[in-house]
């Protein structure tokens, strides 16, 4: 994290308490960016899978597709992972 | 917060360019990810709407990429629920 800011430029010389915040700060935007980064990743997923006519709202059934389809794809990752684990358990 | 008087001269400025610096950064993430939102959009709408690419880019094709467009961000927000509210379910559960 402290390579981010680099002692030798002295606009970005910050005490040590200023350091752990903006340490902490970008921490918790990179978690953002990848919560973001999966929302984009299940929309692109999940529309092909439920969109099929654009009309002027997205309906009930469209929109339970929308939510079915993230939980599952969740499941599905839990389950190979799961699956996985069980295989290599046989060795 | 008391600081010790002999450094309080350099907080204000050490303050304003932390605030320049996470600014900095929020704004930079916040363009990082409308660019991919318009990115996805971009693809979806176009194969959605523009089945077969004529001379120009007429009005029904317009209108269906404007409504495509409030779809896709629609069913962006509706991931992003279901999404968070597993997260939270899920992280609920462990501490159980």
């Amino acid at each position: 994290m402290s390579s981010l800011l680099p002692k030798q430029n002295p606009n970005l010389d910050f005490d040590e308490a200023t350091q752990k915040e903006l340490g902490k700060f970008l921490e918790s935007e990179n978690a953002r960016m990848r919560l973001q980064q999966s929302i984009h990743t299940f929309t692109d997923l999940c529309w092909d899978k439920c969109i099929n006519k654009i009309s002027n709202k997205i309906d009930r059934g469209e929109e339970t597709c929308l939510t079915n389809c993230v939980e599952r794809f969740l499941d599905t990752s839990l389950f190979i992972v799961k699956r996985l684990e069980e295989t290599r358990k046989k060795l | 917060m008391n600081f010790p008087s002999g450094l309080s001269s350099n907080i204000p400025n050490m303050e304003s360019r932390k605030q320049a610096v996470m600014d900095q950064v929020r704004n930079e993430l916040a363009l990082a990810n409308a660019q991919e939102l318009i990115n996805k959009i971009n693809e979806k709408c176009f194969s959605k709407c523009i089945t077969k690419p004529g001379n120009k880019l007429d009005s029904s094709e317009q209108t269906c990429v404007a409504k495509c467009m409030d779809r896709y961000m629609e069913a962006w927000n509706i991931v992003s629920r279901a999404y968070i509210s597993r997260v939270q379910r899920e992280s609920q559960g462990e501490s159980l």
